[in-house]
């Protein structure tokens, strides 16, 4: 019987749902819970795992038992429970935490998704996109601006107008570039990634390992993340090169997971903006029936692997919110 | 067209800082020195390999400021951890610009990393190099270890319960020796075990200026791409550093 494993945050939505679909398919689960390490579990080990013990509970395992693992790590992590520290000392408590998890992870000879180090370009979205451009995907053209004269000649040249975006890897809103943005360069500011706007709709394609399930997703909203009435979601097929593109970047960001967005124009060309290392796929499962948490648990336990083609999130009536 | 250079100047003094700048004003070359707390209001504008920094195209950085580091003095303490993650991303993105010329060169896993010792012991693992053993955990109980932390920094080895949950790492050397290493030559410090080998690994990721801790076996322990510079080796690595640009160009 196949193990996996769940790291992070058991409270994740995405992590939650990754054990319980184990569950059901009678893959035995082990709950890493950052916050718990050193009470609810622990490890001892060097760098290559020679030797390591891990005790989960009372129970010493060997980390054989253990197939995969489902990664997914909370930016702001629990203290554990008892343990009172100044503000200061709180921060440094959980940065060493968590770079002692890290390095356990890096050692640990399991499938992981994703190892941690993986895919970390997508925190620098102008790094990102170049590295996306450099991989042969057609990206929308952008630049990175905090002046206000620069801004409007590009946004002038665009052909349909321009979207801008924060820089750095926190959730934030798309939002069409207009004159208030530019009224706002006036003032000294933090620079922003303007982009050309591509009329079309959007297209979620998720890779994991060699398998790659695309769907589309459409909106009247510019970022339907975060203005979800009216989204529809549906199954879709990309075309061939751009399920191969997709697959190889995944495979040199060492990812077995990952969540590429795209806007495909009228013309049906595929414009990609980015390349997620931490999707959440839920959504896109619930809303089109396609088993994406499936595939993954395939991945992290392949003796358990089964032809399922319909998800049971979608089947479960439950929405993921 | 002569473009220019930016000297990223962290808080407090650094000697490569100012030897820069002195060199700097002698030349003819435009040169712009920020402030790294400041980095976040930095005019910028960056479009493929056009990279200009408050009015002047720059082609080349000298960077000696920490990646955690605060960017963003003078936003407002709402806006401040915003800023500063926004500086943060931009500078990375220049930092590692194929099309630019950067003392020290980051890349992702290092810059958003709160332990670069960690990174390139990872590294270092991958590619064979001998290194100096690290227990992770509650794994000895010995009082010739020391903790080495993972945010840097080094103390006592703590008890077992604080072991157990902060996953520490420990090292078995109780004085380590620091080697400042530059363009392929040592220094100061001793020469390591494998040194060779950790060099040539961190100039393909473009660290040519480096410090590597080292065992009292000569083994090395950690690395770091941000390493200290004291004023009386300044001038030999700066001419060292100075030499390897002319040969990039």
């Amino acid at each position: 019987v196949s193990s996996i494993a769940l790291v992070g945050d058991p409270a994740d939505l995405a992590n939650a749902y990754m054990g319980w679909l184990a569950g059901q398919r009678g893959i035995g689960v082990v709950t890493l819970d950052e916050s718990r390490l050193g009470d609810d579990w622990s490890y001892k080990s060097d760098e290559r795992c020679n030797g390591v013990t891990l005790t989960v509970g009372e129970r010493a395992m060997s980390l054989s038992d253990i197939t995969g693992a489902f990664v997914r790590l909370n930016p702001r992590p629990d203290m554990p429970p008892g343990l009172e520290l100044s503000p200061i000392e709180e921060v440094v408590y959980l940065r060493e935490r968590r770079n002692g998890l890290v390095a356990f992870l890096n050692a640990a000879p399991w499938i992981l998704v994703n190892r941690p180090y993986a895919g970390r370009s997508n925190g620098s979205k102008p790094m990102h996109m170049a590295q996306l451009a450099r991989s042969g995907f057609a990206m929308p053209k952008w630049i990175v601006v905090s002046d206000r004269n620069r801004a409007a000649e590009f946004i002038a040249r665009s052909p349909n107008g321009c979207i801008y975006k924060s820089c750095s890897g926190l959730r934030s809103h798309v939002r069409i570039a207009d004159e208030a943005l530019l009224e706002r360069l006036d003032r000294p500011t933090t620079p922003l990634i303007l982009q050309h706007y591509v009329p079309g709709h959007d297209v979620r394609v998720h890779t994991v390992g060699e398998t790659c399930i695309a769907s589309r997703v459409d909106s009247s909203a510019v970022d339907y993340r975060f203005d979800a009435a009216g989204t529809a979601y549906s199954a879709v097929t990309p075309p061939p090169e751009i399920s191969q593109s997709c697959i190889l970047f995944a495979k040199l960001s060492g990812l077995v997971l990952a969540g590429f967005d795209f806007r495909v124009d009228s013309r049906s060309r595929w414009w990609c903006l980015e390349a997620n290392p931490v999707p959440t796929f839920l959504p896109y499962e619930a809303g089109t029936g396609q088993p994406i948490g499936d595939r993954v648990l395939d991945s992290m336990a392949p003796s358990s692997a089964r032809p399922v083609t319909r998800s049971r999130l979608a089947t479960s009536g439950i929405t993921p919110t | 067209m002569n473009l220019g250079l930016a000297i990223v100047r962290p808080p407090g003094d650094d000697a490569l800082v100012s030897l820069a700048i002195r060199h700097s004003r002698e030349s003819d070359r435009p040169c712009l020195v920020l402030e790294s707390d400041r980095l976040a209001s930095t005019r910028t504008y960056i479009a493929n390999d056009h990279v200009e920094l408050n009015g002047i195209p720059i082609d080349s950085v000298i960077f000696r400021s920490h990646p955690a580091d605060i960017l963003s003095r003078g936003f407002s303490a709402e806006d401040a951890e915003y800023a500063s993650a926004e500086a943060s991303s931009v500078w990375l993105h220049i930092l590692s610009h194929p099309g630019i010329h950067v003392i020290n060169r980051f890349d992702e896993v290092t810059w958003w990393c709160t332990s670069d010792w960690a990174v390139w012991r990872h590294r270092f693992l991958t590619e064979g190099i001998e290194l100096s053993p690290v227990v992770i955990g509650d794994g000895v109980d010995d009082e010739n270890h020391i903790w080495w932390l993972w945010t840097g920094g080094r103390t006592a080895t703590p008890p077992s319960p604080i072991r157990r949950k902060m996953a520490t790492a420990l090292v078995r050397s109780v004085n380590p020796t620091y080697t400042l290493i530059c363009a392929g030559q040592t220094i100061s410090g001793p020469q390591l075990l494998d040194q060779e080998s950790a060099m040539h690994l961190l100039e393909v990721y473009g660290v040519v200026l480096a410090g590597l801790y080292g065992d009292d076996e000569r083994r090395i322990i950690a690395a770091t791409a941000l390493p200290d510079i004291s004023m009386s080796v300044a001038p030999r690595v700066f001419t060292l550093l100075k030499r390897r640009w002319q040969v990039q160009k």
